[in-house]
């Protein structure tokens, strides 16, 4: 564990995009997430999100992602109902609470905290895809022009995590071997264990900042103004996803303007489908959205395809 | 349920930390000594998160160390350390849409050292150990607001007390470890990173 | 006009008392190889520093004397232009790199010095397709081998299009594979390209032969400087060990010019020997280290390791059927190519690691069961890196630690260990105001305090000198002959030559050769030390400089030889 990144390179078309593609596509899946209240939409996008999930490989890291989320969604389904006193329909009157004030649970309000928690899938499933799509390297790239030191402070520290945590098994092994016992004592004794641990590292450390420093130095760091060395493309299917994407930002938009997407829940639930036009918005929307997995099984199937984008 | 505070909260939270590491950049030309003593504090401190952290029940044992070093290296390098602190470990544990927030409580937290130096310029290890314990509660009050304003409607102070009071064993635990690591080791740290300071800054040239 | 011309100069660091270099005056000539040798400490380093303009810019302290580069005062040079004309590559890989990724760190240079994309792509391009780094291109820096990590660190250098390369023990914490291709290319570059070259070194049987001019540095000034070949003999007079063994075995013989080379020390001994045999067989006897191991054959087994296999959660199976059986007393080498599972061995003999199927018993503990708690306190252990056994305040402070980890109170142990490393008058010093070799002296010093019967120690030759080497390995022989075992795993074929009794060999998860150190390194092409290397075939069995005394001078010491091969080479 963490010898390496979790974006893993695994040759697929949708971790070929430029990742400033990526980030506009996925910031647009985001923004629609929060704005989108209707349970349906957040449905669609859900079952939407699990098919690129697919598309990319990434199911196991989809379920390490989902138990994670699992608490939170629990908090948020629980907190919901107790506190909540808009809904009409009440199923349960429960007693008088101190701070809280006298327990009712309305139906409205459950209905409210599960919707809420497939938003928290939907968002959870988003930085997922985020992990698996880019590169942390090439978005780092990206801003490399603005905020160069930050972006080189950024890599520097990325590419020494996992000789930290090497070294810091290593010196654990010593310690270990020089009579120290980490998983014996009170909680107390152990943080004393560890602070030595953490002491070595700490000194190992900072002499070896200066090391690194001085091979900056000898390379002409800080001798003058930076350029910045960019290694990504732009190819069409970059432009192709990046209009699709502002195309969906713009339907969904549009769509709310007109009520399409939101949703009232309190003090009694609307209509999940108002009318014909509710579907037909969602399924625009969802269908610019799709450009990338059309893309990407257009280039895994269609050899004509590959070659243009 | 007009207007949309979870879009907002995030935007401001995305937006806040662009803006701040920014200006923090260009507060001031870093030298390579000072870039490399950050990263590395930086992926030392994200190590401590991924690593110990799991090891002793995620007690976050590298907060204290944030602080310190904002304490003696000053805000940009304390600013810079904590910022990079959730964004490193992330890379390697996982991205989400925790990670500006959490950029932001830990830039503040070294931030909040730098600050103690300006108005305690003798402030020993006993400050700064009631600080990081107090931050321990405060990165859990930070954190949920992002919570709250995204999943809890409608957004009173009552639910925020509750999503606060939901995560309070969780938070006590977290400041009871930096109490206990900064108590530990704040000391020792003090020392160590006064004494590179002393390294880095010394550039006297003599000619003989 | 000279590339480099430095006149009187004198350095001292910051808050130091003793001069790091003093009076050093030097020419360098464009296109030369320069071989800079000496002990650490010595001032080789802070030379180079000079050179590339780290010193004083980046150090600080005072500086007396004058630095020319073409002509101009180094100091009042545009660091970007310096930069661009004089490269340097440091000793730890790790070190080095800066970027998360191998293209992003060749960029890094490039980056600095302010050129715009295309000529950066067309350098980039060119430096990749020139070190033959393709396949690595896209890859994270933090997982790739030392070997891969020094090759970027020099390809990122490269890429600046520096006239002069400046490499300070480039090759010192790598295996012999990967240290051997740095080498070759930095030959390269010098005798193709006209690279002007300046490298420290500390294993000169790797790269003597390579350099036109050798400088020996002691006490911060030169005090030997010329050709190779000629100064070898120089050198050995003044008492420097800094001179490759098969050259230090001629220059013991009174050779006038001597032989730096396999090949030419071979035609030399050849002509030497005259058909002379000599019957090795019987002298092997005569080694006292192979009594030894005889005497010893019926002692009981202190690590032994049965079948042992072990497979890392990730899939990747390292050891594969490992056998082993070190007995009480014995020096044994562990050798080895880069992953051919020596760390992992090693791992399981420290009970770190518990082997999938097998079994390991350690000082008669079953510790394939057990783990490490039942031996550590009779076992030392010294990982590769002694700076990570040291954060106390004082020397003292660091064996009292240990002491009273295992709640021993004999205290007078530490003063015993303390003579006995030469540490005494540093008692009281942080020790991280040590040099590398001290460190390495008090991270051994605190895990022998317990008096252990087993010493294991993994790769303790990375990055030290010649002198300290040979402290290193006549103390751990002292160790064996008392009676405690010693394992060394290294990639040092002379040190283990030189010092080991037994050796054994892995390859891919197993081991392939195992014995007394003749039987296995006499054999060996590839994995046997310069001395084996030139008495092979000619005088077999001979593996050290101590061996090839007592068996060769004889036959050669004939004053006749001599006196008859020096009027030819006369004639």
């Amino acid at each position: 564990m963490f010898d390496k990144l979790f974006y893993q390179e695994k040759g697929l078309f949708l971790q070929s995009l430029h990742p400033a593609t990526v980030l506009v596509y996925l910031n647009v899946l985001f923004v629609l997430s929060l704005l989108y209240q209707n349970p349906l939409y957040l449905l669609g996008l859900f079952f939407f999100l699990v098919l690129l999930i697919i598309e990319v490989d990434g199911m196991e890291a989809w379920s390490g992602f989902l138990k994670a989320g699992v608490s939170l969604m629990l908090i948020i389904m629980i907190i919901n109902p107790l506190v909540i006193r808009a809904g009409a329909t009440i199923i349960w009157h429960g007693p008088e609470l101190p701070i809280l004030g006298k327990l009712d649970i309305s139906m409205e309000a459950l209905y409210y905290g599960a919707v809420s928690s497939i938003r928290l899938l939907v968002i959870i499933s988003i930085f997922c895809l985020y992990n698996l799509m880019i590169n942390p390297d090439k978005v780092l790239n990206l801003f490399s022009k603005v905020a160069g030191k930050s972006v080189l402070m950024i890599a520097l520290s990325t590419r020494m995590l996992p000789t930290m945590v090497r070294d810091l098994k290593r010196i654990k092994e010593v310690q270990q071997f020089r009579g120290v016992d980490f998983d014996e004592g009170s909680l107390w004794a152990r943080v004393k264990k560890y602070s030595c641990l953490y002491n070595v590292l700490l000194l190992s450390s900072l002499e070896d900042s200066l090391e690194i420093a001085e091979s900056m130095q000898a390379r002409a760091f800080g001798s003058g103004k930076r350029s910045v060395y960019s290694r990504n493309i732009l190819r069409p299917r970059d432009i192709i996803c990046m209009v699709a994407s502002f195309l969906a930002l713009f339907a969904a938009i549009w769509g709310l303007q007109y009520g399409y997407g939101q949703y009232t829940f309190y003090p009694q639930a609307d209509f999940l489908i108002k009318d014909r036009i509710t579907l037909t918005t969602l399924s625009v929307v969802i269908f610019y959205l799709s450009a990338p997995i059309i893309l990407s099984e257009g280039w895994k199937n269609c050899r004509f395809l590959k070659s243009k984008i | 349920m007009g207007t949309n505070w979870g879009f907002y909260t995030t935007m401001i939270g995305i937006f806040s930390v662009a803006l701040l590491m920014f200006s923090m950049e260009k507060k001031g030309e870093l030298t390579a000594r000072q870039v490399s003593i950050t990263a590395v504090l930086a992926a030392l401190c994200a190590a401590g998160r991924a690593v110990t952290g799991v090891g002793l029940l995620f007690l976050q044992p590298t907060m204290f160390l944030v602080e310190i070093t904002g304490f003696v290296y000053g805000v940009q390098i304390g600013f810079f350390v904590g910022v990079m602190t959730p964004l490193i470990s992330n890379f390697f544990m996982g991205q989400g849409s925790w990670t500006p927030f959490q950029m932001l409580c830990w830039g503040m937290l070294g931030v909040s050292g730098a600050v103690v130096k300006a108005l305690f310029p003798g402030a020993g290890n006993k400050t700064l150990t009631t600080l990081c314990f107090f931050w321990g509660y405060l990165y859990g009050a930070i954190m949920d607001v992002w919570q709250w304003s995204v999943f809890m409607r409608p957004l009173t102070f009552k639910t925020y007390f509750l999503i606060l009071a939901a995560g309070f064993s969780f938070d006590s635990l977290r400041a009871i470890g930096n109490l206990l690591f900064c108590a530990a080791l704040g000391y020792q740290t003090l020392k160590i990173l006064q004494y590179f300071h002393k390294k880095m800054d010394i550039q006297y040239l003599e000619d003989l | 006009m000279p590339l480099f011309k430095v006149e009187n100069l004198t350095y001292y660091y910051p808050e130091t008392e003793k001069a790091a270099l003093r009076g050093i005056n030097l020419e360098i000539e464009e296109g030369e190889f320069i071989l800079v040798a000496g002990g650490s400490g010595s001032g080789k380093s802070s030379l180079a520093r000079v050179l590339a303009g780290l010193i004083p810019d980046f150090y600080g302290g005072r500086i007396g004397g004058r630095v020319f580069f073409k002509g101009k005062d180094i100091r009042t040079m545009d660091r970007r232009k310096l930069a661009m004309e004089v490269g340097m590559v440091f000793q730890d890989p790790e070190k080095q790199m800066v970027q998360s990724y191998v293209e992003a760190e060749i960029a890094f240079g490039l980056e600095n010095l302010g050129l715009d994309t295309e000529e950066m792509s067309r350098r980039i391009a060119e430096v990749i397709s020139f070190m033959n780094l393709t396949s690595i291109r896209e890859m994270f820096t933090a997982n790739l081998s030392g070997g891969q990590q020094q090759k970027l660190a020099l390809a990122a250098v490269l890429a600046m299009q520096p006239h002069v390369l400046i490499l300070d023990e480039p090759t010192s914490q790598l295996d012999p594979v990967s240290a051997e291709e740095i080498l070759n290319l930095v030959k390269r570059l010098n005798e193709e390209m006209g690279f002007t070259v300046i490298m420290i070194e500390q294993r000169l049987e790797r790269c003597f032969h390579l350099a036109d001019r050798v400088l020996f540095i002691e006490r911060g000034e030169i005090v030997c400087d010329g050709k190779a070949q000629e100064k070898a003999c120089e050198a050995i007079k003044m008492g420097l060990p800094f001179v490759p063994p098969v050259a230090r075995f001629f220059a013991d013989l009174n050779f006038p010019s001597v032989p730096i080379t396999v090949k030419e020390g071979r035609k030399l001994l050849r002509s030497c020997l005259r058909g002379k045999k000599p019957t090795s067989k019987i002298q092997f006897g005569l080694c006292r280290n192979n009594v030894h191991v005889e005497d010893l054959r019926e002692q009981n087994s202190v690590v032994s390791l049965k079948n042992v296999w072990f497979t890392y959660p990730g899939g990747q199976e390292v050891l594969k059927d490992a056998s082993l059986d070190i007995k009480e007393g014995e020096f044994v080498a562990i050798l080895g190519e880069n992953g051919a599972g020596k760390s992992t061995l090693l791992k399981h003999m420290i009970g770190m690691l518990k082997p999938g199927r097998g079994k390991v018993h350690v000082l008669g503990k079953d510790i394939s069961k057990n783990g490490y708690k039942e031996i550590r306190r009779l076992t030392a252990y010294l990982s590769q890196n002694p700076n990570d056994y040291l954060f106390q305040d004082t020397v003292e402070d660091e064996l009292l630690f240990t002491l009273k980890n295992f709640a021993l109170t004999d205290i007078s142990v530490v003063d015993e260990m303390l003579e006995k490393f030469h540490l005494s008058r540093y008692r009281k010093t942080n020790p991280r105001d040590l040099s590398s070799g001290e460190r390495q002296r008090v991270a051994l010093a605190s895990v022998l305090v317990t008096r252990p019967r087993l010493i294991i120690l993994d790769e303790p030759t990375r990055g030290v000198d010649f002198r300290l080497k040979a402290d290193l390995g006549k103390f751990l022989q002292k160790e064996a002959e008392k009676g405690s075992t010693v394992i060394v795993v290294t990639h040092d074929v002379e040190f283990a030559a030189e010092f080991a009794a037994k050796v054994a060999m892995m390859f891919s998860g197993r081991i392939v050769s195992d014995g007394e150190k003749h039987e296995v390194l006499g054999k060996s092409i590839f994995y046997s030390p310069q001395i084996g290397k030139m008495c092979m075939g000619i005088c077999e069995g001979v593996l050290t400089f101590a061996e090839a005394q007592e068996i060769i001078f004889p036959l050669i010491e004939d004053k006749r030889t001599i006196t008859l091969l020096r009027t030819g080479e006369n004639a």
